[in-house]
């Protein structure tokens, strides 16, 4: 294994374990009635009244109530693990400043995207079949939110690579031209 | 995604997810039996405190359940512990435990590949990340599980127990952390696979 690969790894590895300890020092009480509720909760209970607005869902604290079913959103339900992993890559990755904040807002806004998906999409499952829920949210949910984080992170990585070998021809193209000038 | 081989390679990618997916759905209880014996392993060397039997039930929802029996007394509170020889049981889904795996395999079965030398590198990488992977996820779980149960008991009489190292593992890896060990694993795999086909 050469060196950046290594160095990728053990960076990231390190910066997730240091944004999960830091996760755990949030208050249980502060994720239920204030974060969920205002970044979860009510982007969800939106999202399915405008797919289904017959539906009666309200915010309550951190569940998503209504008369076909009751949802909990709790520790870990709130995308930080895929989140941390890929903020955790993008940083060990390397790339500029620049490209570094890129990625970690558009892997943020991503990451919030498909969690909000899931959130409404298990909703909808424990009001159709509530038998399905385990394996969706345990099985299948997580590994394939990490493929759609794996190909994020593949075509941010594409996109710094891009950038710096244009960043690289621009150069080389201007040594020349300077050396074009001497002569 | 303006490069085919980037748009190809996702495509492989949710395919070899899917069809994973579903081997695990069908076929994960068969697996986890065969594992047992290997989880039953890891559990005493990871905790001598207990005698560990491992078995498959099948519920709603097959899970593996660890039978522990604790070898010596073990404290709960200053005055209460849990008498030497009592067994004391904890559960995970089998289809949770398969998930590390899933996305390691899915890395490692999409990784692309130059040339025979590295598929049989790759392949040869994989075997014992496997078991690396299932020792440091379902055993450690299982055991963090019983540890959480004492930890609540504790809690209820008013005392603040120290947590186990299981427990501390368990709570990282549950956090998302079994989703980053196979990734770098698989990435890691791949890496090596890749700089020895070179050499």
């Amino acid at each position: 294994m050469d060196f950046q690969s290594f160095r990728f790894i053990v960076v990231a590895g390190i910066l997730y374990a240091a944004f999960h300890f830091a996760y755990h020092e949030i208050p249980d009480d502060y994720l239920k009635n204030t974060l969920y509720p205002n970044i979860i909760g009510h982007a969800a209970v939106k999202t399915i009244k405008i797919l289904t607005p017959d539906r009666t869902v309200v915010v309550s604290n951190n569940a998503l109530v209504s008369p076909r079913a009751k949802m909990n959103i709790v520790r870990g339900c709130d995308g930080s693990g895929v989140w941390f992993m890929l903020s955790a890559a993008i940083i060990g990755f390397g790339a500029s400043f620049r490209q570094t904040i890129a990625g970690l807002v558009a892997g943020t806004i991503t990451v919030y995207v498909i969690n909000q998906i899931r959130i409404v999409g298990l909703y909808y499952i424990i009001e159709h079949n509530r038998a399905w829920f385990p394996p969706i949210h345990t099985y299948y949910a997580p590994t394939l939110i990490i493929i759609l984080v794996a190909g994020f992170f593949l075509l941010w990585t594409r996109w710094t690579m891009e950038q710096q070998t244009n960043l690289a021809a621009t150069a080389t193209g201007k040594t020349n031209q300077e050396k074009n000038d001497h002569e | 995604m303006n490069n085919p081989v980037y748009g190809y390679l996702f495509l492989k990618a949710i395919l070899v997810w899917l069809l994973l997916s579903l081997a695990g759905f069908f076929w994960g209880n068969g697996f986890a039996s065969m594992m047992t014996p290997f989880y039953e392993y890891v559990t005493e060397a990871a905790s001598t405190d207990y005698v560990a039997a491992i078995s498959i039930e099948e519920r709603q929802e097959n899970s593996i359940v660890l039978a522990a029996t604790a070898t010596r007394a073990k404290l709960i509170t200053p005055s209460r512990s849990l008498p030497a020889g009592t067994t004391i049981s904890s559960d995970i889904s089998v289809l949770h435990t398969l998930v590390p795996l899933v996305i390691f395999l899915t890395i490692i079965i999409s990784w692309p590949m130059k040339s025979l030398k590295q598929l049989s590198l790759i392949v040869l990488l994989a075997l014992p990340s496997i078991f690396c992977i299932s020792a440091i996820t379902a055993p450690i779980q299982l055991l963090g599980l019983l540890d959480m149960g004492f930890q609540n008991a504790a809690q209820q009489a008013g005392f603040v127990r120290e947590e186990s190292f299981a427990l501390k593992w368990m709570l990282l890896t549950e956090g998302g952390g079994r989703w980053l060990i196979p990734a770098l694993f698989g990435l890691a795999c791949g890496a090596i696979s890749e700089s020895l086909t070179k050499k």
